[in-house]
């Protein structure tokens, strides 16, 4: 089957699959029925924790879908102690991928048994995080499974099986929506942008356990996990440094004050280019993309790469410069001396 | 390792300080000076860090103009640069953008091809995933470092950093510079570059079909665009309050 339009050059024989380039699957069929389900790829670490992020999107998931809300989930035995939860946020039909070989995140194999799944199962969509492993994942999907895919949707509307996806391009100055023509329509979306929804307690799914193989396994040599406190991906208020801060000693008093109040503490890219902070707590474009319900920033300007990982509810910031970019998008700005504020609230902690 | 062969993706990007925004939300892109991505910049530092005996080709896909980040590309110690140049490829979404690309990469028997994270113009990190699928390679994303010599690759991730045997064939995408790295090109670099002549590689050099690539290859369609009016927060300033009293406004917002 061709799916070429008439106007191309190369291929009026209409034999496109026999040259399909290295690598490529043959496609979707476009006539064949395609269901009104989506299917989401549940995030799981290696002891099937579930992803934060994923709440929200099932939500989102069950509002737009039209027909039944599938979820993917490469988990050891554990994974089963999520099920109930999955469902009560939504998920209609959980497909639990076991292989007891697999330990981390394989990205070549999940997207080659994602993709399987997908053909068998045919939803209209894909919805998954863009974690730094889903934005990894989903493309090799996309590729494999010839179809389109929008990173980074903040808006997702859905008519019937079609998906609509808008998306801020160049610094959040416009929006673009954009559509695929071909299913399933795949989407990421940042984690926080969508609500988490109630959960239903109490409401049923299904749950299959189905086996898969490993491609190209990648071989894992070491992998240093942070200790507990210093995962800003998560935490609900952060308090967060930046080049502002001209004390060494308030590193060491935004940590302490983490602990009285339950924070974590991330930084802006300056200071971990300081060597004040490590990398891992950085926010921003190439750091990490973090949603608290507080974000308390000390001496941080809000450059746009800086705000693009921040979906902080609220933000307070505390800046010398009143007209520092962060403070337009602050719901409190204080003009003031970032390390003897921080110090201050420290005591009255 | 010795003797690999690296391809560097490198891309033509508007300086985002410099774009503007026309009324009616259309990007002027026209006149806006640009420059080479500042991820696609750190890939290729890797690469010309880690050159000794391999070789390194800086690859751009674009317009014309595009030829002046692979002239900047050959200045940092490229040994060979290419262009992909075509209106064939003119409106490209990421699948079509890398599986224009993989037609050409396959042509010439890279063991490692580099790309930075995402280009900041879109921001989407697509291409380099699609990439490996369509030239059948592993894929190793947000690295931060590589080691050449051991075949080790180090990944940041959200909850790890992750350190990876190197299986070549393979794709990676680079999130930061190298350690330490102040690379600035050296004079005999910068006149061996000027000796350099760029290659234009067109539409009928690829042996790619109309239908995958350009607007015809791509499989999102942009509908609409339109102009981010930005949400005037209401932002309360606490402005002249002595220390103590800024700190107690904070513990207020804390306690909730
Ligand atoms: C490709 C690319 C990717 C990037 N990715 C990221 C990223 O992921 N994350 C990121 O954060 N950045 C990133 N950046 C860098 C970004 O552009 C900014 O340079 C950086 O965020 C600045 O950090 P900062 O606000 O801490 O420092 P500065 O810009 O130096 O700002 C310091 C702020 O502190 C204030 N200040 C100074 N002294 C005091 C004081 N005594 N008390 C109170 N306030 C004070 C100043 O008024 C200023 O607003 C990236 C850049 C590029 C080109």
């Amino acid at each position: 089957m061709s799916n070429c339009s008439g106007s191309c050059s190369t291929c009026e024989d209409g034999n496109c699959s026999s040259r399909l380039p290295p690598g490529m699957l043959a496609q979707y069929d476009l006539e064949q029925d395609v269901s009104d389900d989506i299917l989401v790829f549940i995030e799981s670490d290696s002891d099937g924790n579930v992803h934060p992020s994923v709440i929200g999107l099932l939500g989102k998931a069950r509002q737009i879908s039209s027909g039944r809300v599938f979820g993917v989930m490469f988990a050891g035995a554990e994974g089963r102690q999520q099920y109930d939860m999955l469902f009560s946020y939504g998920i209609d039909t959980l497909y639990h991928m076991r292989n007891p070989s697999v330990k981390d995140f394989q990205p070549l194999t999940f997207a080659e048994a994602i993709a399987d799944l997908s053909k068998r199962i045919t939803p209209a969509s894909i919805l998954i995080s863009a974690t730094p492993y889903g934005r990894e994942l989903a493309p090799l999907i996309a590729a494999k499974l010839d179809t389109g895919l929008t990173a980074d949707c903040t808006r997702l509307e859905a008519e019937g099986r079609r998906l609509i996806m808008s998306r801020p391009a160049l610094g959040g100055n416009i929006e673009a929506t954009i559509e695929t023509d071909r299913f399933p329509q795949m989407a990421t979306v940042r984690p926080g942008t969508f609500p988490d929804p109630e959960p239903e307690v109490g409401r049923k799914g299904t749950a299959i356990s189905r086996p898969y193989q490993i491609v190209s396994p990648k071989e894992i040599i070491s992998a240093d996990v942070p200790s507990p406190g210093t995962d800003i991906g998560s935490a609900k208020i952060l308090i967060s440094l930046g080049n502002g801060i001209r004390k060494r000693s308030s590193v060491e008093n935004a940590y302490r004050l983490a602990e009285r109040i339950g924070a974590s503490v991330s930084c802006s890219r300056a200071l971990a280019d300081k060597g004040w902070m490590p990398r891992s707590a950085q926010v921003g474009q190439s750091g990490k993309t973090v949603s608290p319900d507080l974000y308390i920033a000390f001496g941080i300007s809000g450059a746009v790469q800086h705000l693009a990982g921040l979906r902080a509810k609220r933000i307070i910031s505390v800046n010398r410069d009143r007209n520092a970019p962060i403070n337009s998008v602050a719901y409190k700005a204080i003009v003031g001396d970032a390390d003897a504020i921080l110090e201050s609230v420290l005591r009255q902690a | 390792m010795s003797d690999l062969r690296i391809a560097v993706m490198v891309k033509q990007v508007p300086d985002p300080n410099l774009v503007e925004i026309s009324e009616d939300g259309r990007l002027m892109r026209e006149n806006v000076p640009s420059m080479i991505d500042p991820f696609g910049k750190m890939a290729l530092q890797h690469a010309i860090t880690n050159k000794c005996q391999h070789h390194v080709d800086a690859i751009s896909m674009g317009p014309m103009q595009a030829q002046d980040v692979l002239r900047k590309s050959l200045e940092f110690g490229a040994d060979d640069a290419y262009l992909i140049s075509g209106r064939e490829f003119a409106g490209a979404d990421t699948i079509a953008t890398a599986r224009t690309m993989a037609a050409f990469l396959s042509m010439r028997d890279y063991d490692l091809v580099f790309c930075g994270m995402q280009a900041t113009d879109g921001d989407t990190a697509q291409v380099p995933s699609e990439l490996a699928v369509f030239l059948g390679f592993n894929i190793y994303s947000y690295a931060t470092s590589i080691d050449l010599e051991n075949m080790t690759v180090t990944q940041s991730y959200e909850r790890a950093d992750v350190v990876s045997k190197l299986s070549l064939p393979a794709v990676i995408t680079f999130m930061r510079p190298p350690h330490g790295c102040v690379q600035i090109p050296s004079m005999t670099d910068y006149v061996s570059a000027l000796k350099k002549e760029i290659k234009v590689v067109g539409f009928a050099d690829l042996g790619i079909r109309m239908c995958d690539t350009g607007a015809k290859g791509s499989r999102t369609k942009v509908k609409s665009v339109s102009t981010i009016i930005p949400k005037k927060k209401s932002t309360e300033f606490i402005d002249g309050a002595d220390t103590v009293s800024a700190a107690s406004a904070i513990m207020k917002e804390v306690k909730g």
